[in-house]
């Protein structure tokens, strides 16, 4: 596919340029690079893929009497380093003619790669059936230990399609897109089984494809814009499941994502009334994901899935006034599951193990508006209500918030632009398992003290403060406070209270051939809760207190902060130009614990983590452009790179940390330092 | 007389329509009143003038003839040619005299006919005072498109820091973009996002996370954003916390979940180190979260 594509777009531009004549621009680069990366290259190049070899790229435009075609590929060529094509190629198409018709196609690949060189004891990876060459989990600890082969957990995704879009000078316009998404390759997925005994880490194979076809019609007007639209989605998996066992075992099943399709259709509506410059903007869509799955394990039956969606949307927006701006809005969404009904599925603790259907809808509705006072400043304020109702959670069958907001902007100077923020948020939720469990004993009994934090009654305030001001002539400056608090006032076990400081300062500085921009970034997030360890029947956190049975709490604080610097020069005017690039990020996260036994009696003895995903990263770019004519340039490029990561949760890392327990050293040891330089050679015509 | 009256007033009015058409046809063909023409726009502003001719504006009106130029955007220029100053003209960007909302309506009398635009009233750069020119360069650049993310980084500081994070969407490598997700001219969803909601958009890409599945997991099928930031978080998954803190934050239940994991729940202890306190945490068992069709306990509790 991915040579036909590129073909097509080599040949279209041949014909292209003849039949345009010499009425064409764009550039032509050819360049090579070089890299040497020490430690976790799969982080490194998580998303890129940044290896020694050959790259070129163009991009080339037409344009004549409101014809335009445009064309551009990118990262293609040889990656050396892998023997391969580069795996971020990109290439498009786009045409058509100015208020008339346009048309585009499109090819894209992205890599995500998540560990290289993990092991597992497992052979047949990157297929459904592993197998384990040893009898039982006793010899995994000595199999893992000499086995040699490696393999990389990494996901390719290409990406590809067509669209056009025909209006014909007309009000009317009919569009279409379709787009392909294939993704392969190996995916660290956990999984346990009694079986076997407690966590396998296993190479997922991955193979699946989406098609996505997008169609939109309507009528477009000054005063009336009606659309219809309609998606058609179908996704399929090669591995809705695959196996693990030991040779002499029995297999086991590991469930992926099913085969799915999905439609949706919508219509939207604005249209501008005759009165107070009020619009009305309406948009209402129903959706249906569906599939069939033949379950086969303890159980022969079809399990047919179909989930909808239907949504409403009406806003108002007028100037009843003529400082006044106001907007009033409704929004409705409800969730139906109508997948195939509550059915026994296997067992839990020798029980029939009965599945649910969720559903939920949203019922939001609000209006605020915003008032010019004199002296350029705008005052806003306005007020929010959202219930969200839910069937089968009954930590939270009800959660309704009410927010208000008010909001000063302000920018009398002609330098200087200032807004203040202020919104409260009062969420409560009716929580159906104090009711029911409140005099339950056994372990149900948590649920009258637990409350989940996503739904837990709570009491927010937010304030944000914004500047943006030019002081002196070629110098901005931004600045940005926000301050974010959440109490939980209803919980006595769960997340009690949690706060947020983030500032963010930027400026810039440009003179004619120097721009400056220097930036620094803050966030301090604290998080408290509250908790209780129990074993089965010690649920009453004023119960049992011993080094099974206690309660505990939580401190977490995390500080991240980064600065940098990006600096332009124009070294010679039109002929040598410079980019310099410095970035520092920093992460800092604990967690403090306290109990009400003594933790050092615990086993393990509770011990504070001092090391919560903590890392430093540091970037340095370096770009030379030097110009030779005017049509032909070259640009050097250098970028520096080193990962520093720590965490206690993978210090000390080991394949087999406690019996039954395979890891395959997926995340482990992200580290890396990595030196990368780029040599280009570009022609502009 | 009632006949009388009437003849006069439709002589009037003919008069008065005749008249009307004749003024219009004059305006038209000269461009109206108070209009000057690009080619007197040129005499000053030269350099403006030879990169228009490059825009994407530019070409979008070749060969449409007079009547497109300068003035299509920024009115009759008549006044501010006897008067050059920032008040006689309709101004652009930041420096502008022109409020805001009246510089985009300069762009919406052609761009407002799309259904692009169709939620624009109600979006929150609207309400913000971002005008057209905030993000689209139309003189300078031979595309005004919004050089995204970087024009969108330029405001939305916190986002800009978010996608630089541990775990991030492949926005800062270019494969992701803001208007991927966002449509920053509106939509009726929270976030400006580009569907109802925020499942059904992350479904576009995931669609191997829509399932229908037989065992759910309620708040993923409520809202992804539970559980993740799709900008970017200093976690693993773009996970808004850390596991097993952010599954602790909604489990608690005898044994495990409810187990403090210390530093030494991990393999310093080998042999004896917690299910949760070690490697990917909660999801070293857990791992398919998202959603299982396996039977009982194993799909219930997503561990296979």
């Amino acid at each position: 596919m991915k040579k036909l594509i590129v073909t097509s777009v080599m040949a279209y531009a041949a014909c292209a340029a003849s039949a345009f004549g010499s009425d064409f621009s764009g550039t032509i680069g050819i360049g090579g690079i070089g890299a040497e990366i020490r430690g976790d290259e799969a982080k490194f190049n998580e998303y890129r893929d940044i290896n020694s070899g050959v790259t070129g790229n163009f991009a080339i435009d037409f344009a004549r009497k409101g014809y335009y075609l445009e064309m551009m590929g990118e990262n293609f060529g040889v990656n050396t380093d892998a023997g391969d094509s580069y795996d971020t190629q990109k290439y498009s198409i786009n045409g058509g003619r100015f208020g008339s018709f346009k048309y585009n196609l499109f090819y894209d690949e992205l890599p995500h790669n998540f560990t290289f060189g993990a092991k597992t004891l497992f052979s047949g990876v990157g297929s459904p059936a592993l197998v384990a060459p040893v009898a039982s989990n006793a010899a995994v600890a000595t199999a893992l230990a000499a086995y040699t082969n490696t393999f990389d957990y990494s996901l390719d995704r290409k990406k590809y399609g067509a669209g056009l879009e025909v209006s014909l000078n007309t009000p009317f316009f009919l569009s279409a897109r379709f787009e392909r998404s294939e993704v392969d390759g190996l995916y660290p997925l956990g999984s346990y089984n009694s079986t076997y005994g407690n966590a396998k880490e296993l190479p997922a194979p991955i193979d699946y494809a989406t098609n996505n076809l997008y169609l939109e019609s309507g009528y477009r007007s000054k005063d009336l814009i009606f659309t219809l639209d309609g998606t058609v989605s179908n996704f399929t998996n090669r591995y809705e499941y695959f196996t693990y066992d030991f040779t002499n075992g029995s297999p086991v099943n590991v469930y992926q994502a099913p085969d799915s399709t999905y439609y949706k259709i919508g219509g939207s509506l604005t249209y501008r009334m005759p009165f107070w410059s009020t619009v009305l903007m309406a948009r209402a869509t129903h959706s249906e994901s569906s599939n069939e799955i033949d379950l086969f394990e303890g159980i022969s039956k079809k399990f047919e899935g179909e989930i909808t969606y239907t949504t409403a949307s009406v806003n108002l927006t007028s100037n009843p006034l003529k400082n006044l701006d106001t907007r009033l809005f409704v929004n409705y969404l409800d969730k139906q599951n109508d997948s195939t009904g509550e059915f026994a599925y296997g067992t839990i603790s020798g029980n029939p193990a009965i599945t649910e259907k969720f559903r939920y809808d949203k019922l939001n509705a609000g209006f605020d508006a915003s008032y010019k006072l004199p002296g350029n400043t705008k005052l806003s304020g306005g007020y929010e209500y959202l219930k969200t109702a839910r069937n089968i959670r009954t930590d939270a069958a009800n959660t309704i918030d009410n927010i208000v907001f008010v909001q000063a902007k302000n920018n009398l100077l002609d330098w200087l632009t200032a807004k203040v923020r202020y919104q409260y948020l009062d969420r409560t939720s009716n929580y159906l398992d104090g009711e029911l469990y409140g005099a339950a004993t056994g372990d149900e009994l948590i649920l009258a003290y637990w409350r989940p934090a996503d739904t837990a009654d709570k009491r927010q305030h937010v304030v944000k403060v914004g500047v943006d001001m030019d002081p002196i002539h070629n110098l901005t400056f931004g600045l940005e406070y926000a301050f974010k608090t959440n109490d939980y006032d209803k919980t006595i076990l769960g997340v009690t209270k949690d706060d947020r400081h983030q500032l963010y300062l930027d400026a810039m500085y440009a003179v004619s051939v120097f721009k400056f921009n220097p930036f620094f970034d803050f966030e301090l997030v604290n998080v408290d809760s509250d908790h209780r360890r129990f074993n089965p029947g010690n649920a009453d956190p004023a119960g049992l207190n011993d080094a099974n049975n206690y309660n505990w709490t939580s401190k977490r604080e995390d500080v991240n902060f980064a600065f940098g610097l990006n600096t332009d020069v124009d070294i010679i005017k039109d002929k040598l130009t410079g980019f310099l690039g410095y970035r520092y990020e920093k992460a800092n996260g604990s967690e403090d614990f306290s109990s009400s036994v003594d933790p050092t009696t615990l086993s393990p003895a509770l011990v504070s983590n001092s090391e919560l995903d903590d890392y430093t990263k540091q970037t340095l770019t370096a770009k030379l452009g030097y110009r030779f004519t005017k049509n032909l340039k070259m640009d050097l490029t250098y970028l520096y790179e080193n990962l520093d990561y720590s965490d206690d949760h993978y210090t000390g890392y080991t394949y087999v940390p406690a019996s039954g327990t395979h890891f395959t050293g997926a995340y482990n040891d992200s580290n890396y330092e990595a030196h990368a330089g780029w040599v280009r050679l570009s022609y502009n015509f | 007389m009632k006949r009388e009256k009437l003849r006069t007033g439709t002589k009037l009015l003919t008069v008065l329509a005749g008249g009307m058409l004749l003024v219009g046809s004059l305006s038209y063909a000269s461009g109206g009143p108070g209009f000057v023409g690009s080619e007197k726009c040129k005499e000053c502003h030269e350099e403006v003038s030879a990169s228009h001719g490059k825009s994407l504006h530019a070409r979008a009106w070749s060969g449409k003839g007079e009547g497109y130029g300068c003035e299509s955007c920024h009115g009759p220029a008549g006044d501010h040619v006897k008067n050059p100053s920032k008040e006689t003209i309709i101004g652009f960007g930041k420096g502008a005299k022109t409020p805001a909302d009246l510089q985009s309506s300069q762009c919406l009398e052609c761009h407002g006919v799309s259904n692009k635009m169709a939620f624009w009233d109600m979006s929150h750069h609207k309400k913000d005072g971002v005008s057209c020119v905030s993000c689209h360069n139309v003189h300078t650049d031979k595309k005004p498109m919004a050089k995204d993310p970087e024009i969108c980084l330029g405001c939305h500081k916190d986002i800009r820091s978010q996608v630089n994070k541990f775990s991030h969407h492949p926005i800062i490598e270019g494969k992701v973009k803001c208007s991927d997700c966002h449509n920053p001219h509106g939509s009726p969803s929270h976030g400006m996002i580009k569907d109802e909601n925020v499942n059904q958009l992350c479904y576009k890409c995931h669609a191997e996370k829509r399932g229908p599945y037989v065992w759910e997991h309620p708040p993923v099928e409520e809202n992804c954003l539970k559980c993740h930031n799709p900008h970017g978080t200093k976690a693993a998954k773009l996970l808004t916390d850390k596991q097993p803190q952010i599954c602790q934050t909604c489990h608690d239940w005898s044994r495990h979940p409810g187990t403090p994991y210390g530093a030494n729940a991990s393999f310093k202890n080998p042999g004896s180190a917690g299910r949760g306190g070690f490697a990917r945490s909660c999801t070293t068992c857990h791992g398919t979260i998202h959603g299982s069709n396996a039977p009982g306990s194993n799909g219930k509790r997503f561990v296979r």
